[in-house]
């Protein structure tokens, strides 16, 4: 069979067709192939002494056997490298060998020549191929270990060689990991599933593994006399305290067990108590484990520090000998030192450290820290001096060293800062062409003659700044200079640094990997000129043999719609194989959010061959997850609902469960649903939405259908129950702006017997409302952190329009908009602000009523709390009933917030100095800036509030305390009495019951997250 | 059993491929690099006729050699990591003029017993560049990390010429047999060094026979 190729070799080079052995033949009788085959070695051997033959005669045909082969004809014969006519000779028998070889993609060539009889010699190169680690799995255990343990410890890695020794050694990595959690005598299978085309294997270990064995008496060894009992409480390897028995082995039980009983130890100060799992022994018949275990106790060691106050938990950070368990003198030289450090940052900068050990009598050796503390001081002044290129002001606001402040009342000052500053200001001017600088510092006692003041100088040395003469590219095309060029940070003319050649050699190494040159090397030297200030520099780049993309393999989809995937994937056939676009491939695969695993590799990474496969190993996620949550809120949110009096609200505590149970990866194509609840003394609220994200495989379209059942007192009005049906289209614009579309119908039915207002308007404010509303969002967030913004932007207008058309009981218009800017004032100041803005409009004049209520009760605007106008407390603000004084919201409002924020006292306790303003108005013709309540039934001026507020960093966002004073806050007329008695009284009655009453000027605050 | 079967598929595999006369395979792997079963075969010729001794083609030969190869072509690959330089011609040549003037005393003599023994001059110069460049470069890279300490040679000289042997003799004088005696040290830790970085780098490079040439 002939392949027809382009050039010289085309009818050169044949496959085999006519050598085909027959595999039923040869099976019906190894012993004869065995025979066989013994004597062609003793032959083989014989030749092998001497040259061949066919040495010297040309080469014209050459066969490939099997026929198959794992390379595209062309590389073949490009590999083969054996042009029509060569004569034969060992070397060219070699060199086809070891080109072949290099590629990767055989484990033997043998060559073999035949006569021709037109005197040429046929070539046969036989080949074996090579197999490639595919899709691993390990099947059939119970976890612990869970399955990606057990994949990790068979070290087999995707796209790598595939061994027999390396499957054995994976079997018994296999074995260990199970026999560690309990799992003794298990059976462990691989199963291989061959994919002849592209070599790779895929394999899956089945694992039978029995029950898990238990742990039984552990046996401690140790010369020591032991509680044993109190020992095996403490390993935590009962159940209950041995009532029920013993636990299941687990590598981390069994690991925790020896921990625990090493902590005890270390609790009676044996520090150096050496505890050691020495053996595990599995009883089978039984099925436990008798852990034994040996213990050293030692001597016991005292720590005492003298001179100065240190918690237990200090000694423990300071001193290593509690973390390493032991005592030499390397780690008391190191707690000394980390004592010193510690008390420098504490302001006592010329402490003085000494310990002594000894051991005493009965063997417990003392362990004695004497501390000198000194003087505290604080440091008052930082100059910098011999600095002309960099400014003083450019140099200070990166060290790390500060002068005394409010956040720091003796400044920050330690050797180890000193340290990192002095190698700051180093950086700074060898990345500018500084190559000679050099820094130092010097401390000032007494600064200012003041005992307890220091200063501190920094002295800079710059010596002379050294320039880029020329610079060179080699190995680049002039094509490709352009794009380097705007990559480089070492540009002619500029300052030199070794810093920006690190740079520039990152960049442009980044570059040719992601044109497929995975062997792209540089290198760059620096010549000197004859100016004592300039260089020129030179860059090698080397990029060796660019490789492009053979096929993209995917394996592990087994729900998924592999369709799905592949419109993700940013590699393609015949492209250069580039590893930016692997890294976005899997960036993108990931962000489909229905994979706990993604891993990438090249096969064959090794092999010296043109284009390669590239594989992606997916694990999709479990189908179901849970979460369950708890919270609690506190503030002004409580009262009696049968005592009218506290219409302002009372301080309460309302804790808050939360329970999501969501399916992923719905149908194979990455939509999910969820189900979640949340209840609370104040909400009860269960919701289910299905998201289709990535909506029609576009990454920036989202699409959510959501619909929710609540039972809310979050107004302290009424209880209102409200469901509510959804669709939203989320459309990302760009990386900062967000466009949500939205449609929603709801129906919001108020409970009339937990209704707070005058009986009059109960009939009207009772009313079930009905509302379809279509609405837009455009949100353009430009923060730099939202949980704690320093700088940055902020907008969001939410256009809404309630109409019948959409089977809205009520027509009515809605705008809310809220700009919030963040300003930092210097390096520790920053400045926030918002406002908030809302409006509802009718757009029928058939809802106004001469109630004046246009909008249904539940649809209108509240405001007041944590994270609206802090002068009120939650949803206090605006319209009131006028006899029982409860609130009724309004058709605007109107907040604006101003804040200070200022660290106060180390690096995670800061405050805010504040200034809310604003209200909810009846309406927007009712809408005043001003200042003075007419009345107390008027509610419609400015409320303003200043405060102060503490944040405590936590890991999830600031934790936030604002107290705030509200300077003229809204008297309003209450009510005296029982909600029975509102109903049931007479007018006069009613009116001799009203009092008037006040929301006050302080109000609290508790939550999480910043304001705004 | 695994061996067997190993043995069975490998015997299995050459017999069903053979159709014409046998050239080359490969024999083992070293990294990216083979060495094919022709090479042994000529290595060990060259050596043997290098040695003037005739070639023995027997299993702990052919191990023995292939072990060698495995070596110096570790110690090509860390050269060429390395950028260290091969041997010159000249280097190379020298080394061929020691080997024929021991062995046959003329450059004709050699020439001939070469065409006898069927090995062209140049398969002997590379193998002599490829000696020459292994000896050098292990001297070069390992050499520096031998240390003999003053006390190591007198602890030899103690226990070497032992006074008290009755059937030692008088022994040498520590000076005159010191430079002797340090040597011998620095060969036995040199060798102790390249052990262990031949352990170490056979495990890195992955090298493996194929037992269907080296069982």
């Amino acid at each position: 069979m002939t392949h027809r190729n382009n050039g010289v070799l085309s009818s050169f080079l044949v496959t085999d067709a006519t050598y085909r052995w027959s595999r039923p033949a040869l099976y019906s009788s190894p012993r004869r192939v065995l025979l066989t085959a013994i004597a062609l070695i003793v032959v083989s051997s014989l030749v092998f002494g001497a040259p061949s033959d066919f040495y010297g005669k040309p080469v014209e045909e050459i066969v490939l056997v099997p026929r198959r082969q794992p390379l595209p004809v062309d590389n073949m014969i490009e590999l083969i490298g054996v042009p029509p006519s060569t004569p034969l000779s060992a070397e060219v028998v070699q060199g086809v060998i070891e080109r072949l070889y290099r590629s990767g993609r055989f484990e033997q060539i043998q060559v073999e020549a035949a006569a021709l009889d037109s005197g040429g010699v046929q070539l046969r190169i036989v080949t074996e191929h090579r197999w490639f680690i595919g899709n691993v799995h390990v099947e059939g255990v119970e976890a612990p270990p869970n399955p990606g343990e057990l994949r990790n410890a068979t070290k087999l890695t995707l796209g790598g060689e595939f061994t027999q020794r390396q499957q054995d050694a994976a079997v018994e990595a296999i074995e260990t990991v199970l026999d560690k959690n309990g799992y003794y005598g298990s059976e462990v299978l691989p199963v291989h599933e061959y994919f002849d085309q592209t070599q790779q294997v895929n394999i899956t270990f089945y694992v039978r593994t029995g029950e898990r064995a238990k742990y039984d008496t552990p046996v401690f060894v140790s010369d020591a006399e032991l509680k044993a009992n109190k020992l095996v409480n403490v390993s935590n390897w009962e159940r209950w305290w041995g009532l029920f028995g013993w636990k299941g082995v687990t590598e981390s039980r069994t690991q925790a067990g020896i921990s625990n009983i090493r902590r005890y130890f270390q609790k009676q100060n044996y520090l150096k108590a050496a505890v050691r799992l020495q053996d595990i022994n599995y009883s089978p018949d039984k099925n436990v484990v008798n852990p034994h275990v040996e213990v050293q106790p030692g001597s016991k060691v005292k720590v005492v520090v003298e001179g100065a106050k240190l918690s237990g938990g200090k000694r423990r950070e300071l001193i290593p000998i509690f973390e390493e368990q032991s005592v030499d003198r390397d780690l008391l030289v190191e707690g000394s030192h980390n004592l010193e450090e510690y008390f420098e940052t504490r302001g006592y900068f010329n402490a003085d450290i000494s310990f002594d050990s000894e051991t005493a009598t009965d063997g417990t050796q003392e362990v004695v820290y004497h501390i000198d503390p000194g003087p505290r001081k604080r440091l008052v002044d930082i100059r910098i001096e011999g600095n002309s290129f960099f400014s003083t002001k450019d140099i200070l606001e990166r060290l790390y060293v500060l002068p005394a402040s409010l956040q720091f009342r003796r400044g920050r000052l330690s050797e180890g800062y000193l340290r990192e500053d002095e190698s700051t200001i180093r950086s700074l001017y060898l990345t500018n062409g500084f190559r000679d600088i050099d820094v130092d510092y010097t401390i000032e006692n007494n600064f200012g003659g003041k005992e307890d003041q220091i200063g501190l100088t920094f002295h800079i040395n710059e010596g002379a700044q050294v320039f880029v003469g020329n610079l060179k590219i080699n190995g680049v095309k002039p094509e490709e200079l352009e794009d380097i060029g705007k990559m480089l940070t070492t540009l002619e003319s500029q300052p030199f640094s070794v810093v920006n050649a690190t740079a520039d050699r990152d960049n442009i190494l980044a570059y040719f990997y992601n044109l497929g040159y995975p062997n792209a090397s540089f290198d760059f030297k620096v010549l000197t000129t004859d100016s004592e200030n300039l260089v020129n520099v030179v860059y090698e780049v080397n990029r060796g043999e660019q490789t492009f993309v053979r096929e993209v393999l995917v394996s592990g989809l087994n729900v998924t719609d592999p369709e799905l995937v592949y419109k993700r994937i940013e590699l393609f056939q015949g492209q250069p194989l580039s590893q930016n676009a692997m890294v976005e491939t899997q960036r993108r695969l990931y962000d489909l959010g229905i994979f706990a695993n993604v891993a990438m590799a090249v096969q064959n990474p090794n092999g010296e061959e043109k284009s390669k496969y590239v594989l992606f190993q997916l694990d999709e996620s479990k189908r179901y997850s849970a979460t369950f949550g708890f919270g609690a809120e506190l503030g002004r949110i409580g009262g009696s609902s049968e005592n009218l009096r506290s219409a302002g609200g009372e301080a309460n505590f309302s804790p808050r469960v939360q329970f999501e149970l969501t399916r992923l990866n719905l149908m194979g194509i990455a939509h999910s649903l969820s189900f979640r609840t949340r209840v609370s003394s104040i909400q009860q609220r269960v919701l289910v939405n299905y998201l289709a994200p990535q909506f029609r495989s576009n990454e920036n379209l989202n699409l959510a259908v959501t619909a929710v059942g609540d039972q809310s007192r979050d107004v302290r009005t009424y209880t209102s129950r409200r469901f509510e049906g959804s669709v939203q289209l989320g459309q990302k614009l760009n990386l900062a702006r967000n466009i949500l579309y939205r449609v929603a119908w709801r129906q919001t039915g108020i409970d009339e017997s937990t209704l707070q207002v005058q009986p009059s308007l109960i009939p009207v404010l009772a009313q079930p409302a009905k509302v379809g509303i279509i609405s837009a969002t455009l949100i353009e967030d430009k923060r730099d952190d939202p949980t704690d913004s320093t700088r940055g932007i902020y907008t969001s207008l939410d256009f809404g329009l309630a109409s019948k058309v959409l089977l809205s009981g009520s027509d009515f218009g809605r705008f809310l908009g809220r700009n919030s800017t963040y300003h930092r004032l210097s390096s520790k100041l920053v400045l926030a602000r918002t406002t908030t803005f809302g409006l509802l409009e009718p757009t029928s004049s058939r809802f106004r009523d001469k109630t004046g209520f246009n909008i249904p009760l539940p649809e209108r605007f509240f405001a007041g709390g944590a994270a609206s106008h802090r002068g009120f407390s939650e949803n206090q603000a605006g319209p009131r009933d006028l006899v029982t004084g409860f609130p009724i919201g309004g058709e605007t409002v109107f907040v604006n917030g101003v804040e200070l924020r200022f660290p106060l006292i180390g690096q995670n306790l800061g405050g805010v100095l504040f200034h809310d303003a604003g209200n909810v108005y009846s309406s927007l013709s009712n809408f005043s800036f001003r200042v003075k309540q007419k009345n107390i039934e008027d509610f419609n001026y400015m409320v303003h509030a200043v405060g102060f507020g503490i944040r405590y960093q936590t890991p999830i966002g600031p934790f936030r305390v604002d107290i705030a004073y509200a300077l003229n806050p809204t008297d309003f007329v209450g009510f005296r009495g029982t909600r029975e008695e509102l109903i049931d009284l007479s007018l006069p009655e009613l009116l001799a019951r009203r009092e008037r009453q006040s929301l006050g000027h302080f109000q609290f605050h508790f939550s999480l997250g910043q304001s705004f | 059993m695994r061996t067997r079967s190993l043995l069975f598929a490998g015997l299995l595999f050459f017999a069903l491929s053979v159709h014409g006369e046998l050239l080359d395979r490969i024999a083992i792997t070293v990294g990216q690099d083979v060495i094919t079963e022709q090479q042994i075969y000529e290595q060990l010729r060259i050596a043997a006729f290098l040695n003037g001794a005739k070639p023995e083609f027997t299993q702990e030969k052919l191990r023995e050699t292939a072990d060698r190869m495995v070596m110096q072509r570790l110690v090509m690959q860390d050269m060429r990591a390395n950028g260290y330089p091969l041997p010159t011609d000249e280097e190379v040549e020298d080394a061929l003029k020691q080997s024929r003037q021991a062995n046959w005393g003329s450059r004709e003599a050699f020439l001939k017993a070469a065409r006898d023994a069927g090995l062209p001059e140049r398969a002997l110069k590379d193998f002599l560049n490829k000696m020459v460049a292994t000896a050098k470069y292990i001297d070069f890279r390992f050499r520096p990390a031998v240390r003999v300490s003053d006390s190591a040679v007198l602890e030899r000289y103690q226990s070497k010429y032992n006074p008290l042997d009755p059937e030692g003799g008088e022994p040498p004088p520590y000076e005159d047999v010191k430079q002797k005696l340090e040597d011998e040290i620095a060969d036995e830790q040199l060798e102790g060094v390249m052990d262990s970085w031949l352990e170490d780098a056979r495990a890195r490079a992955g090298v493996r026979y194929k037992p269907e040439v080296i069982p």
